[in-house]
């Protein structure tokens, strides 16, 4: 797989985990510890886009 | 770890063409202009003001027409609601997470909020430049500092924790107790001021017995928050104190880590250009300087901050520009000798533009002197007069007169000006942890009413 192919897939991956973060997020309100857990792990993915140059 | 052999934290970004980089720069800029001009009164009042919104930003001479943001404009619109860094804040007060400020060297500390993805933001440019070091998660980093209001090594720790390092704070302890656990440990890096991590060396000789390159585990030191381990003297000396490889790193609270020296040390900074975007201006006239070689003022944007966020601001870091490509494969833009000094520092005296930094590496290259100097600027009736203390070596009663004739010559070549030199035994002058206020401009001080 060439480098462009390989960070499409990454790419495609981490907006993967941004929809379920989002939907998790959505369905853990008045769940503190699931809540806020999936806020801080939407930073991170939002990290990940900016590493592959989103 | 099989990625422990990648040379680059980020082997895509760090190694883009300059064109794919520009694409890239632009794309950002737009955004995060988008955002603030939607998010925030301050940002939205200012650019409105000349009548530039967000589609009218499409190149890069389009964001040169963009006003610039100084440090005073932030202090005047903080302190208010939402409180308290007023409107200039993007997001709403709940998802603020970290709070920093700025030392308040150059007046009111300016505060600085983060959200998460801020954060994640600063920890990663920060594991860019360790990792572009030669940081690995192998690495034991201790980190001697106060663990406080000022951003500091903060991110420095997270980035460390987020290579895989096993990161040892060391807040509280004194500089003794800080070396002793070091050894301890056998840490193999840290980080520090240029001026905190000779204090240390000289600290570890005269109140422990210990010599930091003999007794010593550290290979790495990051030095961070003034310049110096990029000024060549500086460099040499704390290497030969730790035996270790001393790698320089700048950035500010209100801008993130913009730039860093790799592992090859080429004597010059990488700026972190798919972060960050550098633009520079003739320090007299304000016109854009592009040619290599030249001398340019700062102006530099974080492409990616949002809670509050730093647009064209002025930072008064005072670079050389440089067009040579570094042997470690990074397109990232190369500024020869770092920051070279703060657009406040850098005066006119006798008609000729003096930098501290200069005196610096000569003050640091001669031997038979500590690592402590003061410079004095003045006034005698309409003549400008420079008086530069330095200190004799722990022992020495008296400067030999080869010493204060090298010193004279030296200072004559590099900076093109004549000084009045005091000489004072060892242990005179004052020391510093943090920053050092080495540079005393009293010219300035008289005028001000």
């Amino acid at each position: 797989m060439n480098e462009q192919a390989r960070r499409e897939e990454m790419l495609d991956m981490i907006i993967a985990m941004e929809k379920l973060a989002e939907k998790l997020s959505a369905v853990s309100q008045r769940f503190p510890a699931i809540e806020r857990n999936a806020k801080r792990i939407k930073a991170s993915i939002a990290m990940m886009k900016l590493n592959l140059g989103e | 770890m099989k990625n422990d052999g990648s040379p680059y934290w980020n082997p895509y970004l760090e190694t883009l063409s300059r064109e794919e980089l520009q694409t890239l720069q632009l794309k950002k800029f737009k955004r995060i202009f988008t955002w603030a001009y939607e998010h925030s009164r301050f940002h939205r009042a200012l650019y409105d003001s000349v009548g530039i919104r967000p589609e009218d930003v499409n190149t890069f001479e389009d964001i040169r027409r963009i006003p610039k943001v100084e440090k005073s404009m932030m202090r005047s619109v903080q302190g208010k609601e939402p409180y308290p860094y007023g409107d200039a804040l993007c997001v709403p007060l709940e998802e603020v997470t970290e709070f920093r400020q700025t030392s308040g060297t150059t007046g009111r500390p300016v505060y600085q909020p983060d959200t998460w993805q801020d954060w994640e933001w600063w920890s990663e440019c920060w594991a860019t430049l360790l990792w572009a070091q030669g940081y690995r998660p192998i690495d034991r980093v201790f980190l001697p500092f106060g663990y406080n209001i000022f951003v500091a090594f903060w991110a420095g720790h997270y980035a460390s924790e987020k290579i895989g390092c096993e990161t040892i704070p060391g807040g509280v302890l004194d500089t003794k107790s800080r070396i002793l656990k070091m050894q301890e440990l056998r840490a193999t890096a840290m980080m520090a001021t240029p001026t905190y991590v000779l204090g240390m060396a000289d600290t570890a000789i005269r109140s422990l017995g210990i010599d930091p390159s003999r007794d010593l585990s550290i290979k790495k030191i990051t030095c961070a928050g003034e310049p110096g381990a990029l000024i060549p003297a500086t460099k040499k000396r704390i290497e030969e104190a730790w035996g270790a490889k001393v790698f320089d790193h700048a950035g500010a609270t209100e801008i993130g880590a913009w730039g860093f020296e790799c592992a090859d040390q080429p004597g010059a900074l990488h700026i972190n250009e798919a972060m960050f975007l550098a633009e520079f201006e003739d320090p007299d006239t304000g016109e854009p300087v592009t040619e290599a070689g030249r001398y340019g003022r700062l102006v530099i944007t974080a492409l990616d901050r949002i809670a509050q966020p730093c647009i064209r601001f002025d930072s008064k870091d005072l670079v050389q520009l440089s067009d040579e490509k570094c042997s470690c494969g990074r397109t990232y833009r190369l500024l020869t000798g770092g920051v070279v000094g703060r657009a406040d520092d850098i005066t006119k005296v006798k008609g000729v533009l003096l930098a501290p930094a200069a005196i610096e590496d000569v003050v640091r290259s001669i031997e038979g002197l500590s690592d402590e100097y003061e410079v004095i600027v003045d006034k005698k009736g309409d003549v400008d007069t420079i008086t530069l203390k330095v200190e004799l070596l722990e022992g020495a009663s008296e400067a030999p007169s080869s010493l204060i004739e090298r010193l004279h010559t030296e200072l004559r070549v590099k900076t093109n000006l004549g000084y009045k030199i005091e000489t004072y035994p060892y242990g005179s002058l004052p020391r510093y942890e943090v920053k050092a206020r080495r540079f005393k401009d009293l010219r300035k001080q008289r005028s001000q009413p």
